[in-house]
């Protein structure tokens, strides 16, 4: 025997899984009755067909009782939401100019929001992939010049045995390495090395093998090695066997001791690493405080919050600065969450997600127009439907499906248009962040249709809820062809339009400020010429060159082999690349007989450097081939640190030398222009506006750049100088040879690319804005033609029409204008706090801009408006 | 033409369950029994009827089934299972306390 939910179930599936069975049953019922009672009608003696019209009315309406029996079965609304569905695919397919019009302007909405957010997803909202990243920290050190710089050695000791709110505390370097494999050239291939506590602090368990702890960072320690997944595939294949194995590393022979998982990379935020190796510290170099080199990462305590740690380190670098009196006070530390892209970036992407959802309001506003146009001209079917009892929310429910549906088509739509947007920007704008992969992944996917949703919903809503409340009466007194909407609806409709052109001009003011900033800092003078230079790098590995001496006798050979191929004007060697980027070091100075130091970058070069970049000799001498090692030490500073220096002195003969006990005064020569950096000062700062340059031969470094001026195709050039490097040592690898302009491109790529995105969401969004001023003006000028074909029969001239048209869009525009315009001052605000060195915008340019959307949307008004001037009279009289 | 005043909200199913606990009947037989039984107290329009008896029915109170009427038609007829016979005795009680608690109150004197 069968329970209550038994039979209850039961009786509810056969409802749910088989519909068309639950209405055949009912029509049979119902036919069953009626027959029935048609039967005991007539057998009271009326006629055959009374007794059928009367058991009929019996019955008081089939559909009505078959309505009721239907509501009592479960999951009616799906089955609603299925019939509606279904119903507004087949309205939209009848009406195809509308779902044309309102698809484009779904596809160019979503897609612009899911491009942004897809491309954007994995920079600003994925976790790192490490155990609880939330409790990773970076440690930075700070000055007034910067706020994320490097530690020393010895001060990195000193934190981690004093600070009390980090479990571990590590410290890292970026290096590169010379991997040779015997009988094969030698490889340079990227290296991090770490303290022992590395990975335990990433918490991340190896592929294979182990990680290495503190017991292998000792001094002595068997040297070991851990690969990266990356390394171990392309390098050795995969091989399983290859824990145990020993590779040449820098001339020395390292064990393998484990390999990491492919997720530990990250090279969106470590870069490239094929390797990672132990520090080994001797005592003497862990007292070292001048070298700050170490990148530090903390993992906090359990319970302690970021603030708390970030006081607790603040006060014990303080300490350590206070207990060594000879480092620079006004130093400190402090911590910044683990993310992978700088807080300007995440600000700027912000303001990217903030102009993308403005295009987003736009085309809901364009649809809820176009929306509304279509119900008002459907009011006299949903009125009829109305009367003959279709229930009112039923048919909202029908308008917002409709909405709905159509978002959800369009959201579909746009995946394609997304998908191929995002891979323009990942390869124009990632290409040089190897690993990284921007795509669209499923959660792009579900915050695209989550748009589309939103959309139809906006859009839907009021349409639907103006369309249920049209009186039947009234609809149906109306003539079809003349129907106006009504006052709310217009009233709704001019709102729309006046958000639509300040939303657009909101938009449009804070791409121009932007692309106009962005253009200002380009035309800064940086202070050299990038044109005809190529940059090359040159790092020298290998036993040969472990002395200094050495090091300098090759690079001047290389420089002078480089500087006798033909074309070449000019050759140097620097320490860093193309001043695109800032010099690679900068270095506390203090002139001799004062005791305040200066903070300057800290260039190392042969005599040709500024010939070669075209660097400007204000006074003094260049460098010469007889500024070398055992001779007077000499320096060339930049006019903007000779002017602070020596106000109102002759800088020339000055000496300027490290802080410290052993000062190595350097005699100042020579003072040269000022090189300034400014595309990338202006998104990240630079350290310092000082520039101090010493002689490559007076020094001992060991990674250098070639520069090249030329007159000749850079990659002609490139093949040449390989060839006249390898007849050298042929197993020194020339790298990343590239041309100045490339890298100054680099600097300002980011931005300009951000730019263009601006720009073309604020293209988006004006010609959005005009199709709806368009559109709207032109429906209610269709409204308006029997009045004004009137107007004209009675005498009205063509451009007294046309004006009667115009001003109440030229009313609308103003508004708009100005309520965007008043938006427009506020968002370039915003932008100045994002980008605090970003140009702020002139006045003209925004006033510009707003004249621009105005002169948009009357020219949108004017078409529909000179064709209702052209109306025949007769033409627009008979239509009514 | 006035309208009967509607069934007590819940009334219809008490009748409904009534008149099948006595025998399995089809829809129209039902509507037949109502008429008969209540006469013209209580008018239960048809259009209501099937609605109700298909509530009952998900509800699991009834249980439907085709069967060959003695006409020869198909119909379908419904029956109470035991669960509903079980609600039935619950519901008639509830009512006779409901309506004499009624009662009651106004059969009071008015002073």
């Amino acid at each position: 025997m069968r329970s209550r939910w038994g039979h209850a179930i039961a009786a509810r599936l056969k409802a749910v899984l088989r519909p068309r069975r639950a209405e055949k049953d009912l029509d049979d019922e119902l036919a069953f009755h009626m027959a029935m009672q048609a039967r005991a009608n007539a057998q009271q003696g009326m006629s055959d067909i009374e007794a059928r019209r009367q058991a009929r009315l019996d019955l008081g309406g089939v559909e009505q009782v078959k309505e009721g029996a239907r509501d009592a079965r479960p999951l009616r609304w799906a089955r609603d939401a299925m019939q509606d569905a279904r119903y507004a695919v087949r309205a939209l397919w009848k009406t195809p100019r509308f779902t044309i019009a309102a698809l484009l302007t779904v596809v160019l909405g979503v897609g612009a929001n899911a491009t942004i957010f897809s491309t954007l997803n994995p920079l600003l909202f994925k976790p790192l992939p490490y155990h609880e990243p939330h409790r990773i920290v970076n440690v930075f050190r700070t000055s007034p010049q910067s706020q994320r710089w490097p530690f020393s050695i010895a001060n990195y000791y000193d934190q981690r045995d004093r600070s009390t709110s980090f479990e571990s505390l590590t410290a890292m370097t970026w290096r590169d390495t010379s991997f040779a494999e015997p009988g094969q050239p030698a490889e340079r291939v990227f290296s991090i090395r770490a303290t022992g506590n590395f990975f335990a602090l990433f918490g991340i368990p190896p592929l294979l093998g182990r990680p290495f702890t503190d017991n292998d960072d000792r001094v002595g320690a068997e040297p070991v090695v851990v690969l990266s997944y990356g390394f171990w595939q392309r390098r050795f294949a995969g091989e399983r066997g290859i824990v145990g194995r020993r590779l040449r590393l820098d001339g020395d022979t390292a064990t393998v001791i484990g390999v990491m998982p492919e997720d530990f990379e990250y090279p969106l935020f470590w870069g490239n690493v094929d390797l990672w190796r132990p520090f080994a510290f001797p005592a003497d170099q862990r007292q070292d405080r001048g070298n700050n080199f170490l990148r530090e990462f903390a993992r906090l305590k359990p319970g302690v919050t970021f603030e708390q740690a970030d006081d607790g380190i603040r006060a014990v670098v303080k300490k350590i600065l206070a207990e060594h009196p000879n480092l620079d006070a006004r130093e400190g530390a402090r911590l910044e969450p683990l993310s992978i892209v700088d807080p300007t970036t995440k600000r700027i992407s912000g303001f990217a997600f903030g102009l993308a959802f403005l295009v987003l309001l736009i085309a809901c506003a364009n649809l809820a127009n176009l929306q509304l146009a279509r119900t008002a001209a459907r009011a006299r079917e949903f009125a009829i439907r109305g009367a003959i009892g279709g229930a009112k929310e039923r048919l909202m429910r029908q308008s917002l499906t409709e909405s709905i549906v159509l978002a959800l088509i369009g959201g579909v739509l746009a995946l394609p248009l997304s998908y191929w947007c995002t891979q323009l920007i990942a390869q124009r704008q990632f290409s040089d962040l190897p690993g990284v992969r921007v795509t669209m992944d499923p959660v792009s996917l579900a915050f695209a249709f989550g748009c589309a949703l939103i959309t139809g919903l906006i859009f839907g809503v009021v349409p639907a809820w103006l369309a249920s409340r049209a009186d039947v009466n009234d609809v149906l007194k109306q003539n079809p062809k003349s129907m106006t909407s009504g006052r709310t609806p217009l009233r709704f409709r001019q709102a729309l339009i006046v958000a639509e052109i300040a939303f657009a001009l909101v938009a449009l003011s804070g791409a121009m400020s932007f692309i106009r900033g962005l253009q200002r800092i380009t035309d800064v003078d940086p202070g050299w010429r990038s044109d005809g230079v190529l940059a090359a790098r040159l790092n020298l590995i290998g036993p040969q060159y472990t002395q200094a001496p050495a090091r300098r006798t090759f690079f001047e050979t290389v420089r002078d082999r480089a500087a006798e191929i033909p074309g070449i004007t000019s050759a140097a060697i620097s320490s860093s690349s193309v001043p695109a980027f800032p010099y690679g070091t900068s270095t506390t100075f203090v002139a001799e007989g004062r005791t305040d130091t200066v903070l300057a970058y800290n260039e190392r070069t042969t005599p040709q450097y500024f010939d070669t970049l075209r660097i400007p000799l204000r006074r003094g001498r260049q460098f010469t081939n007889d500024d070398r090692f055992g001779y007077t030490p000499v320096a060339i500073v930049n006019e903007a640190m000779a002017r602070a220096l020596w106000p109102n002195e002759d800088p020339i003969g000055k000496r300027i030398g490290f802080q410290g006990p052993n000062p190595n005064w350097r005699v100042i020569v020579g003072v040269v222009g000022d090189v300034t950096f400014p595309a990338f000062g202006a998104a990240y700062g630079v350290d310092t506006t000082f520039e101090v340059y010493q002689p490559l031969a007076q020094t001992g470094t060991q990674a250098v750049n070639i520069l090249l001026r030329t007159t000749r195709a850079p990659d002609t050039v490139a093949a040449d100088l390989r060839k006249a490097v390898a007849a050298l040592d042929r197993d020194l690898p020339v790298f990343d040879v590239v041309t100045a302009r490339s890298v100054e491109a680099r600097t300002t790529a980011r931005f300009s690319l951000l730019g263009q995105v601006f720009g073309g969401f604020a293209a988006l969004g004006l010609v959005l804005a005009a199709i709806g001023v368009f559109g709207v003006v032109s429906y209610s000028t269709a409204q308006r033609s029997g009045e004004l074909g009137m107007r004209m029969a009675l005498g009205a001239r063509q451009s007294e029409v046309m004006w009667l048209v115009l001003k109440q869009g030229v009313v609308l525009t103003l508004v708009g204008g100005t309520a965007g315009l008043a938006g427009g001052f506020g968002l370039s605000r915003v932008l100045a706090s994002l980008m605090p060195r970003l140009p702020s915008p002139e006045i003209a340019l925004v006033l510009g801009t707003a004249a621009l959307m105005i002169v948009v949307a009357l020219t949108a008004m004017y078409i529909p408006a000179r064709r209702a001037s052209k109306i025949s009279p007769m033409l627009a009289l008979r239509h009514e | 033409m006035s309208k009967p005043p509607d069934l007590v909200q819940g009334t219809l199913d008490l009748l409904l369950l009534k008149i099948l606990a006595l025998e399995p009947l089809h829809g129209w037989a039902i509507s037949q029994r109502l008429k008969q039984i209540s006469g013209d107290d209580l008018q239960v329009s048809d259009g209501s009827l099937y609605p109700a008896l298909h509530k009952l029915e998900l509800n699991g109170w009834i249980t439907a089934e085709w069967k060959t009427s003695d006409l020869g038609r198909r119909a379908k007829f419904y029956s109470l299972t035991r669960a509903g016979r079980r609600y039935l005795g619950q519901e008639t009680a509830e009512w006779h306390r409901l309506a004499s608690a009624i009662s009651r109150v106004l059969d009071l004197k008015e002073v």
